[in-house]
């Protein structure tokens, strides 16, 4: 994960002097209008950014990178190298360079993978309508342009899903998992008839993007006042919903 | 010899030598010691001076007056660990050469004690930590940097956990996601959640959840220990992978009766 990250540092700032900026993915030029020293970049920038920063929010000139670049794939593969991307935005496997690296170059990889992952991003976080999202890819050949809408339609409520946990995950420390085991305590050095119901909770919360285990032993009546708090926050919960 | 309250076995030399101690004194008195002893053992605290009045007139030496509290503390604490019947405790006492009188006024302090002494002892034995409070806050959501309209419940718990030997307590926070909250509470994998593989491929079965380790918890409570996972280890749920797939380590005892398989239909 980490190499991935550094390589795709790499590859963005090989990226930017090599393509120029009309490569650049959209949130890029969203920095760029934000930042206040992004105001007083070298003349030659200078004039793109103004030209660009013109352009509407997003998508076409994204698009249409993702246009050159998507179609270099065999058509019948398209459906399944989206699935795949979809699947890494729900943090499940990404695809991996290997089964495709005699159709793009690495390079082009990086910039195939973060296009399609923030055009499904975007569509979704959004709330785009399935015709604008359509208008965005229309320079597309007919065949990737049905794959793309097909995988969206299919996938949007697990995308959904997948931004909604990235939003939760932005709090400090969350339940990444949870197991528990339920235990008989038969004997003790107390007593040697103990007979005694335990449950072990384990959660594993992630704090700063370290996983803490958290093991917690419960007698009965802890566990009822645990399921009672439960209750009580579910039923809040059922109450927004 | 074995003795049924040393846990069916020998009984300690050192007790069996301050039996004779004991028997110096008298059989009222040593009721009333036996209720200092129960005192200390029961959580309250024994007091000293009464017993030094007890033991004066037997003419005991402090050393001795020590090992008569450890030798009924030792007696009385493992009748109870083992759970034996006052009636027995008696006979066995006896067999050790404490008089007869003697023997039954212990018993009789034992007897009105047992439940309460086991109660004591079934609270001391280890445990790795205790659940102290539960606290909740419930948040909406209501848009986001990644989502613009988010509109979904966010729960925010913070255990209090107690370290089971040195009582420190630690306070754990974290959030939980509406459905992670669903799945924990009640088992629920809500549609969107379950991802490919859970909703086609895996029969309905009880998900495991901390309701259904609470009705396991009571019904297991005395149950026969013969049971297929074995004893120690009731039943287990797992959470690993919230995109389908829900492990049941050892079923609950009525899952078969309940699930049968397919095949043996």
């Amino acid at each position: 994960m980490y190499f991935w990250q550094i390589l795709r540092g790499i590859a963005i700032t090989i990226i930017r002097p090599a393509y120029g900026l009309s490569l650049e993915p959209a949130h890029y030029a969203e920095e760029d209008e934000l930042c206040p020293c992004a105001s007083a970049p070298p003349p030659k920038r200078k004039s793109v950014i103004a030209v660009r920063s013109r352009a509407p929010r997003g998508a076409v000139r994204e698009v249409r990178e993702m246009l050159r670049l998507l179609e270099k794939l065999p058509p019948g593969q398209a459906l399944k190298f989206l699935h795949k991307v979809v699947d890494g935005i729900c943090g499940r496997a990404y695809p991996r360079y290997q089964d495709y690296g005699n159709i793009w170059s690495l390079l082009e990889w990086m910039e195939v993978l973060e296009e399609t992952g923030t055009y499904f991003k975007t569509a979704v976080g959004k709330n785009i309508s399935d015709e604008e999202a359509a208008q965005q890819i229309n320079e597309l050949n007919s065949s990737y342009q049905e794959a793309i809408t097909k995988c969206l339609r299919g996938r949007k409520e697990e995308i959904r899903n997948a931004l909604v946990e990235r939003v939760n995950a932005i709090s400090s420390a969350q339940l990444q998992d949870f197991d528990w085991q339920l235990k008989l305590a038969l004997s003790s050095d107390k007593i040697s008839m103990l007979q005694m119901p335990l449950l072990n909770l384990d959660l594993d919360v992630r704090e700063n993007g370290e996983i803490k285990p958290v093991s917690i032993e419960m007698n009965k009546e802890e566990l009822q006042n645990l399921i009672n708090s439960l209750e009580a926050a579910n039923k809040a919960v059922l109450q927004l919903k | 010899m074995r003795f049924r309250f040393c846990g069916d076995l020998d009984c300690p030399d050192w007790v069996l030598a301050e039996i004779s101690t004991l028997a110096k004194i008298s059989s009222v008195k040593l009721k009333l010691i036996c209720a200092q002893v129960l005192r200390d053992l029961l959580g309250g605290s024994m007091e000293y001076e009464k017993i030094l009045k007890l033991t004066s007139d037997a003419k005991l030496e402090s050393g001795d007056v020590k090992a008569t509290i450890a030798v009924l503390g030792f007696i009385l604490s493992s009748a109870a660990k083992h759970g034996v019947d006052s009636e027995s405790l008696s006979s066995e006492l006896q067999q050790l050469g404490l008089p007869k009188e003697h023997a039954s006024g212990l018993c009789r302090s034992y007897e009105e004690k047992q439940s309460s002494l086991q109660d004591s002892l079934r609270a001391a034995s280890l445990r790795l930590s205790r659940l102290g409070s539960v606290r909740w806050r419930v948040d909406y959501t209501l848009s986001s940097s990644e989502l613009q309209e988010v509109h979904e419940p966010l729960v925010h718990l913070t255990f209090t956990v107690q370290d089971g030997h040195r009582g420190s307590t630690a306070a754990v926070p974290m959030t939980v996601s509406a459905d992670k909250f669903r799945v924990l509470l009640a088992g629920e994998v809500a549609a969107g959640v379950r991802g490919h593989c859970g909703a086609r491929a895996a029969p309905p079965r009880p998900a495991p959840c901390l309701r259904r380790a609470e009705a396991g918890a009571g019904a297991d409570e005395h149950a026969e220990l013969s049971r297929p996972g074995g004893p120690g280890a009731l039943g287990a749920g797992s959470n690993k992978g919230v995109g389908g797939r829900c492990v049941v380590l050892i079923p609950p005892a009525d899952y078969n009766s309940r699930h049968t398989p397919r095949g043996a239909e």
